[in-house]
């Protein structure tokens, strides 16, 4: 009895060890988008700012505008990916983003924005909520129609009324355009 | 009754301690200015990694480093000039470290293995615990940006910086304090808590 008890409590340790570090490798808002291996000649653009980069950002941006230097302090990680596409790798890119779409829907995330402009952007916007006034991330995916796909990942507890102005300080069209203030029920 | 034995004579006289001491100042200062003329660790890292995905000799054109001491000799020279603009006090204020390395590169990159190039610089920046933040690829241009992965203070900045068109390499690494590129960057934003 004293043995298995030991053992149970040893095993429920190392789960819970090994849980956390999941957790903690991988924050809810967190999406995985795979690596990209850029061939010579394309046009790629890779940015993944962490904690203690967007800890000195807001710093920097506290004299400018301390509502998004609150708001950049409490994010996790920043990634963003821009390819240009032309006639040898609109299919690919086309292909992995919407995989990226699907995993998305696969994992609970909300979709929030969908646009299909023809011959224009296609663009679908990804919540992860948290309750019904913050988020744990968002994924804005772009594919657009001016030779550009772009995948923007920002993981961070960010309340639903703050994410306009996230777009605004990141210059993520998408988010400047998205309303998603709570509103009030009228009683 | 014998008399007690002479003490032993040191070997060392004062003036022997004299020349011990500024042959190893010397030296210390011999390795230091021979320093200036070699990149930070990572910066070589960034170059060989870049030479090695390009299958060419990185041939070098400046190499050039300035430590921590250096840097305090150049933080005393604004006390002799009146007219310094401020920017300049403050990036002088701000530098602890940097070095600055130019290289050509003998062999077309378009040729090389973009992905090789990436994967070879984050294998050795990584290795000294640096992650890439900024990659930038058009063309023949390729940008990498890293700073160390566990980075968390606020007071300093540390970046290693590579730009390559191809024929050409430029790698770049730095350490600074914050406080005064803060200081530079309120000069040339407007107060908006004033409107």
């Amino acid at each position: 009895m004293k043995n298995t008890l030991k053992n149970l409590t040893a095993g429920v340790a190392a789960f819970s060890i090994f849980t956390a570090s999941i957790v903690a490798a991988n924050p809810a808002g967190y999406i995985d988008f795979g690596s990209f291996s850029p061939e010579v000649g394309e046009e790629y653009v890779e940015v993944d700012i962490n904690k203690g980069l967007l800890k000195l950002a807001s710093t920097f941006a506290k004299h400018e505008d301390p509502e998004v230097a609150e708001i950049i302090s409490n994010l996790e990680r920043v990634r963003v990916n821009v390819f240009g596409m032309d006639d040898s790798n609109r299919t690919d890119v086309t292909n992995r983003i919407e995989t990226v779409r699907t995993k998305l829907d696969e994992q609970g995330w909300a979709r929030v924005v969908t646009v299909r402009e023809k011959g224009g952007d296609n663009v679908a916007v990804f919540v992860k909520q948290n309750d019904d006034e913050s988020i744990h991330g968002l994924v804005v995916t772009v594919i657009g129609g001016n030779g550009e796909a772009v995948l923007v990942n920002v993981v961070g507890d960010v309340k639903l009324n703050q994410i306009a102005k996230l777009g605004e300080r990141l210059d993520i069209d998408p988010l400047r355009e998205l309303g998603l203030e709570k509103e009030p029920m009228e009683i | 009754m014998t008399s007690p034995k002479p003490k032993p004579r040191s070997r060392f006289r004062p003036l022997h301690w004299f020349l011990i001491v500024g042959a190893a100042g010397l030296l210390v200062m011999t390795f230091k200015v021979a320093g200036i003329f070699f990149v930070s660790d990572e910066a070589r890292d960034l170059q060989i990694a870049f030479a090695d995905a390009t299958h060419a000799d990185a041939d070098a054109h400046i190499q050039i480093s300035v430590g921590p001491g250096l840097m305090s000799v150049a933080r005393l020279v604004p006390m002799f000039i009146d007219d310094m603009p401020a920017e300049a006090r403050h990036a002088i204020a701000a530098l602890q470290e940097a070095s600055v390395g130019i290289y050509r590169l003998e062999h077309n990159h378009a040729k090389s293995d973009r992905a090789a190039l990436m994967a070879a610089a984050d294998h050795r920046l990584g290795s000294r615990g640096w992650s890439r933040i900024v990659t930038v690829a058009d063309g023949r241009d390729t940008v990498l940006i890293y700073t160390p992965a566990d980075w968390q203070d606020p007071d300093e900045v540390e970046v290693c910086v590579a730009v390559s068109d191809g024929s050409e390499l430029v790698v770049v690494s730095a350490k600074a304090k914050t406080a005064p590129l803060l200081e530079i960057m309120k000069q040339h934003l407007p107060d908006r808590r004033a409107i």
